[in-house]
């Protein structure tokens, strides 16, 4: 590890510890020792950021240490305000820890939280003033870039309506769905304030479909909103706010007129000119050469499709080159999808088409052409030709339009030649400013492609009638076109800041992209000095008991006899059998993690809550010391984010309605873990009114889950089973807060993911308990030996209830589906070898073997081998997507060990699985 | 919400939600990417925010599947977002 990782290590440990002492100092502020802790901890953060150059987390952590100085001398009082600022000061810099871990240099903070810090330690008189209002970041031009062009159009326009324009920008965390937060509705309410004039979504990296989980949120969303002068700041924030915590970010700025300005008129507002290199002019200029051969075709011939592809990539390979003008390989780019466009259509039309369309030599030609002025460095020209040119053709020729290659080249068109063209056909549709309907189709053709290159649904939406509406679509074009001068610079400049390295708002991009999101700062464990002693032991034991075996060699060499030989072995047997179990034990140990892991956070989560809501909220944390595998821990934690979400949305009460059923008005949540032999247990309960059965009850009927009948004569406890179901929530309205997370559906199989259980019980009036038990560690899992078709498989024991021993004639068949009756209950019967599409072989024994699993199926296999103690590992990328099996694993003997997963294999009927 | 797998197409209907994300995932999975080549959205109503990452994560991996777009107008601005 090196020297700055051991800081990125300790940076975050000060920092976790520095949050749970403010907490502590709110409840107690008279703790002088408890300040003293925090103001040293921040003092040595603040050396080390020195140290390395870390300006940013220097100049946050001085403005925090400087306050926290006041506070030491009684300037200042620690009230809830104060608390709230310090602990945002303290959170933004876990993120600016966590960014320098993805690999930025010095992250800087947000100026305006570091200008109120200092304005609270300069002992002005606006303590009150500075509490009080908003500490939402400021603008963030990093992802300004990433607007398109129409996108800039759209801004101009509403700047120059006059409205105020917003940057919103949401970074959420990943658990942001066990939250219950959904995004869309934030922006729902922000649209209320005025109107999206653009927005966009980014993923910092496409997951692979194999790992990608749907439940964790890998978006960002910045968001443009134009409003009305009237929208203040701290309404728009109040809007937001709400989410902002330690993990998920929102970021809120207005466009000042100055921003602006600089976009349109600042350091990209010269005329952009570019050069080829020679050597790549001669070979753009024998491209030329090879269209114009290929624009004397007449007929289809099965060269011409790969001729058109070697163009393509030869032009492709130009585009690519890191030495070309940004613009030319724009250009370029946008020749390679034309040429994308003819190439799918001589692969779709295929031999049978025989004459080439009347459209070849022409298209042909205007691709040609325009590489030709392109090599001339007259990029506008270029673009202007291929724009009138392909758009017509592309909407013209039905074999062209609507395919996936016409999008891409519409997708490449610069925004004011789309206008320009739109323009033309207003004045073909109505050229004494009338309609004439006898032209509406054609201009509706080319009038969609325009929309469809623009990205403008609305615009589509307002062509998607069969009579044309001229008012609304001048309006449209309006929205685009209004600006002219301004916008045409911006659309440009848009692409070209996205396509140059050198340009610094690119690298900063680069910079914000880098890494996933919510990377852990260190993948590191924290382990006793005992234990690695202890492991420095083994290690030593092992070297001894290794040397012994030559010695056990010559011995077999010198002939000794078999009995004496089988002694000798048996003794080194145990003695490796048990470093071996000392050895596994400490690594296990080493794997193993606190439960303060997932209960920690929420002391901080609850006082938010509590400041949020109005609800006053006692936490209360049992066996927080208690240890469970790593990995377990790490699913858990956003399990318990929803579980705790759901007590304090849901269970507890506000205080006057405590007060009114003769409760404490302040609510008590418990978090309480435990262990029992090999197993964990984690528990949330609540004080709160419990669940209400007869709504959930009355909620299943309404969706279809189960009968009225079925419903009422459900028990309490079989009832409260129906919020599993899933799709079954008894919100009765979608909040703020809840109602729109994951359902306990979810929560259900992400414990069941972890090989746990879940169990919930609840009393009316006097709350709800959850408790969940995991195993101790997944590092080692018993798995059940099977036999199918002479190959062997492994079924996770966890997963089986019992195995049977059947004559084959007590198999029977139920509407043409195998099933087994079993203590007077049915129970359907799959056999792992029809599963696995494998040719069945003649059952050879007496008996047949049926593994029963917990889901109440049977899976028929031929044998069963007994049990082994194994490490699973899950099976790599090209085999992850098969969800039958858990993973793999290898035995004793060497042979590898497909382990089932049981829960994943379904009965009979359903075709819809791979093998 | 409903969806239904006629041949290669995925039709979605209907107010699409976090709590039928993982199981319409799971079925998509489970058939494999490359059975599909059309999704058809036309019926859709509304969705949330991880019933979007989805589609746009979708739409990220099968840019060339033929795609529907809903009916309502009221979703248009986010449909736009996906067009990658």
């Amino acid at each position: 590890m090196d020297i700055k990782q051991t800081f990125l290590w300790e940076a975050e440990e000060l920092l976790a510890t520095i949050s749970e002492d403010l907490l502590d100092l709110e409840a107690n502020p008279q703790d002088k020792e408890l300040l003293n802790q925090v103001f040293r901890a921040a003092h040595t953060l603040k050396g080390s950021a020195n140290l390395f150059g870390l300006s940013g987390v220097s100049q946050l952590t001085h403005a925090l240490e400087s306050v926290l100085d006041r506070l030491r001398s009684e300037e200042l009082e620690l009230e809830a305000g104060l608390t709230d600022l310090l602990l945002r000061g303290f959170d933004q810099l876990v993120r600016l820890i966590k960014a320098i871990a993805r690999g930025q240099e010095d992250p800087q903070p947000i100026p305006e939280l570091v200008e109120k810090l200092q304005e609270l330690s300069s002992g002005r008189d606006r303590t009150h003033e500075i509490l009080t209002s908003g500490i939402l970041p400021a603008v963030d031009e990093e992802y300004l870039c990433r607007l398109k062009g129409t996108d800039w159009a759209e801004i101009c326009y509403h700047y120059a309506r006059g409205n105020k324009l917003w940057q919103i920008v949401f970074e959420p965390a990943a658990n942001l769905f066990f939250s219950g937060h959904d995004l869309i509705l934030y922006a729902r309410s922000l649209a209320a304030l005025g109107r999206l004039a653009a927005h966009g979504f980014y993923l910092p990296e496409l997951p692979a479909w194999e790992t990608f989980e749907p439940l964790s949120c890998y978006l960002r969303w910045q968001i443009i909103l134009a409003t009305g002068q009237e929208v203040t700041r701290d309404q728009l924030a109040a809007e937001v706010e709400f989410l902002a915590g330690e993990e998920t970010e929102v970021k809120l700025a207005e466009f000042t007129p100055a921003l602006l300005d600089w976009e349109i008129d600042g350091h990209l507002g010269e005329d952009v000119t570019f050069a080829v290199e020679t050597q790549t002019a001669e070979f753009l200029g024998a491209i030329g050469e090879e269209l114009v051969a290929l624009e004397q075709e007449r007929n289809w011939s099965p060269s011409l499709p790969e001729a058109v592809r070697k163009i393509r990539a030869d032009l492709q390979a130009i585009a690519g080159k890191q030495t070309l003008d940004p613009l030319a390989a724009r250009a370029l780019s946008f020749l390679v999808s034309t040429l994308a466009l003819i190439q799918g259509y001589l692969e779709r039309t295929g031999a049978d088409s025989g004459e080439l369309p009347q459209w070849w030599p022409e298209f042909i030609e205007a691709v040609g052409k325009a590489l030709a002025v392109l090599v001339t460095g007259k990029l506008e020209m270029a673009l202007g030709s291929l724009v009138l040119d392909i758009i017509e053709l592309c909407s013209l020729e039905t074999d062209l339009a609507g395919t996936q290659e016409a999008h891409a080249v519409a997708q490449e068109i610069d925004v004011d030649f789309i206008c320009r063209i739109a323009k033309q056909q207003l004045k073909y549709l109505a050229p004494t400013g009338e309609v004439d309907p006898a032209r509406w189709p054609l201009a509706q053709r080319i009038l969609l492609n325009c929309a469809r290159a623009l990205q403008d649904a609305e615009w589509e939406a307002v062509l998607s009638g069969s009579d044309p509406d001229l008012a609304s679509l001048s309006d449209r074009i309006a929205v685009h076109g209004g600006l002219a001068k301004a916008r045409s610079k911006l659309s440009n400049r848009a692409e070209i800041v996205a396509a140059v390295p050198a340009n610094p708002k690119a690298v900063l991009r680069e910079g914000l992209f880098a890494g996933g999101i919510d990377s852990q700062v260190t993948n590191t464990v924290k382990i006793e000095q005992e234990k690695i002693d202890r492991l420095m032991d083994l290690s030593r034991e092992l070297v001894i008991a290794k040397n012994s075996l030559p010695y056990l060699l010559r011995k077999l060499n010198q002939g000794v006899e078999e009995q004496q030989m089988a002694k000798d072995l048996k003794e080194k047997h145990a003695l490796f059998d048990r470093l071996a179990r000392e050895l596994q034990t400490i690594v296990m140990e080493m794997r193993m993690l606190p439960l303060s892991h997932i209960f920690g956070k929420f002391h901080r989560f609850v006082r938010d809550y509590s400041r949020q809501s109005g609800k006053q909220i006692r936490l209360q944390v049992e066996g927080e010391g208690t240890l469970l595998d790593k990995s377990i821990v790490e699913v858990l934690a956003e399990v318990f984010v929803h579980l705790v979400r759901n007590a304090l949305d849901h269970g507890l009460e506000l205080p006057a309605e405590r007060l009114a059923a003769g409760k404490d008005s302040e609510g008590l949540v418990r978090l309480r873990g435990w262990r029992a032999g090999e197993k964990v247990y984690l528990e949330i309960s609540d004080d709160g009114r419990g669940i209400d059965v007869e709504r959930v009850k009355s909620k299943a009927v309404e969706k279809g889950v189960l009968s009225a009948q079925a419903a009422s004569a459900l028990s309490r406890e079989a009832a409260l089973q129906l919020i599993f179901h899933p799709g079954l929530s008894t919100a009765d309205q979608v909040t703020d807060l809840s109602g729109r997370g994951v359902g306990m559906d979810a929560v259900l199989r992400t414990v069941e993911r972890v090989q746990g259980k879940l169990q919930v019980s609840s009393e009316p009036g006097r709350g709800t308990a959850v408790q969940i038990e995991v195993p101790l560690t997944m590092a080692m899992t018993r798995v059940l030996q099977v036999v199918v078709n002479g190959k062997s498989y492994g079924i996770p024991s966890e997963q089986v209830q019992e195995t049977v021993r059947l004559k084959p004639k007590e198999m029977q068949s139920m509407q043409g589906k195998t099933v087994i009756v079993l203590r007077e209950q049915i129970i359907p019967v799959i056999h792992l070898a029809q599963f696995f599409r494998m040719d069945q072989r003649e059952a050879t024994g007496n008996y047949a073997y049926v593994v029963i699993l917990k889901n109440g199926v049977g899976l028929r296999v031929d044998g069963l081998m007994g049990q082994h103690e194994v490490v699973i590992k899950p099976l790599d990328r090209g085999l992850a997507h098969l969800a039958c099996f858990a993973g793999a694993t290898i035995l004793g003997d060497g042979t590898v060990l497909l382990v089932i997963n049981g829960l994943n294999i379904r009965p009979e009927g359903d075709d819809s699985h791979e093998v | 919400m409903k969806f239904e797998i006629q041949g290669q197409s995925l039709r979605i209907e209907g107010e699409v939600t976090i709590r039928e994300i993982e199981s319409l995932h799971q079925v998509v999975t489970e058939l494999g990417l490359d059975k599909l080549n059309a999704l058809d959205l036309s019926g859709v109503t509304d969705l949330d925010f991880c019933a979007w990452q989805w589609l746009y994560v979708l739409r990220r991996h099968k840019p060339d599947f033929h795609w529907t777009w809903p009916q309502a107008s009221a979703l248009s601005w986010l449909w736009t977002g996906l067009e990658i």
